[in-house]
């Protein structure tokens, strides 16, 4: 079993070096020491399924080294700056006061197709409306648009508007969430009210959201079926 | 920080059920070791009795050891086992003493080879 722990340290460590070489276009959401754990645990689970000879303890031992290698690794990125430099790298701007950087483009082995594609999942088509662009550890890219392009805020019109309080769902497909609403600080008696209103019964509504201000939503049920 | 706390006990854990696995391979090599030597010298000394004896003890005793060392071996390795040292009753009831000889070597030869695979040794890292 000594074998199988040391060996599981070794992929772990091989691994993360392996994907910090491979840079951030294939790392996708997750941080490299995640995926890295991510990929071992899903990997070491699935040999004792496959292979009944195979004694449980040996796939769960590592399982569980792994986690305590990600904990330990994720508190010391919480501490250590340098130590976050090397596990996770750090973020890239590549498109900087509206200019494209293809040197750093290029480190990243980020192609024109790649920041296009990361462009269009932000909703922006032109490559000009953006004012920074900043590859992330994860390899997202967040973008700064240029003022001129920026949506307006009440902020931006000097207008001031008061905060808002979120809504909770009171009611989910007929059945009463009384947590959800005693959070609200609205009580039955408020709720059969604002039902018998609109002429329903707690039973007739799918989705029924409130706010701390009394403010709501209902959808009612279809009639045939629910989900 | 509680995480922390939690997951350093359970890998405390697993390592101590690391060096207890070898502990407990390592009785079971030497119990049945010498069991099997005993009854090679028996079958060379043509005591057929006390070696079927010997053979029916072994059986007993890799019984009751197979329970614990399934959570930690292979278990086509114990299988293999099981099957030479049940070999052995039948080779020693015929006074088949060569290849009775010749299977105790293999079993303990598996035996070695269930403790050996338990040892963190650079070869078995590798």
């Amino acid at each position: 079993m000594f074998i199988v722990i040391i060996r599981a340290i070794i992929l772990y460590a091989l691994i993360i070096f392996a994907l910090r070489i491979l840079g951030k276009r294939q790392i996708g959401e997750l941080q490299p020491s995640e995926l890295v754990t991510t990929i071992l645990i899903s990997n070491i689970a699935a040999i004792p399924i496959e292979d009944t000879n195979m004694p449980m303890i040996n796939s769960i031992a590592p399982i569980l080294l792994l986690v305590f290698l990600e904990l330990v690794v994720s508190h010391i990125l919480l501490r250590s700056k340098r130590a976050r430099s090397i596990f996770t790298g750090h973020p890239i701007v590549i498109i900087k006061d509206g200019v494209l950087d293809q040197k750093e483009m290029k480190k990243l082995r980020f192609n024109l197709d790649d920041l296009l594609e990361g462009l269009r999942t932000k909703d922006i088509f032109d490559i000009s409306d953006v004012n920074y662009a900043v590859v992330e550890t994860n390899g997202q890219i967040s973008v700064l648009l240029k003022k001129t392009l920026q949506p307006l805020t009440p902020d931006l019109m000097d207008i001031k508007v008061q905060e808002e309080p979120m809504p909770s769902i009171v009611i989910r497909d007929g059945k009463l969430l009384d947590k959800n609403l005693s959070e609200c600080k609205l009580g039955k008696g408020w709720l059969e009210k604002i039902l018998q209103q609109n002429g329903y019964r707690t039973e007739d509504v799918f989705y029924m959201s409130a706010d701390r201000n009394g403010r709501y939503y209902i959808i009612p049920k279809d009639k045939e079926e629910s989900v | 920080m509680k995480r922390l706390i939690v997951m350093s006990i359970s890998l405390a854990a697993m390592l101590a059920l690391g060096g207890y696995s070898i502990w407990v391979t390592n009785q079971t090599c030497e119990e049945i070791s010498s069991l099997l030597e005993d009854a090679k010298d028996a079958a060379i000394a043509e005591e057929y009795e006390r070696a079927m004896e010997l053979s029916e003890a072994l059986a007993v005793v890799w019984e009751e050891k197979t329970v614990k060392l399934a959570a930690f071996s292979n278990h086509a390795d114990i299988d293999k086992m099981t099957e030479a040292i049940s070999s052995l009753r039948s080779l020693i009831l015929f006074e088949e003493q060569a290849e009775f000889c010749a299977n105790i070597d293999t079993t303990k030869m598996l035996m070695e080879d269930i403790l050996e695979y338990q040892i963190p040794t650079l070869r078995n890292l590798l």
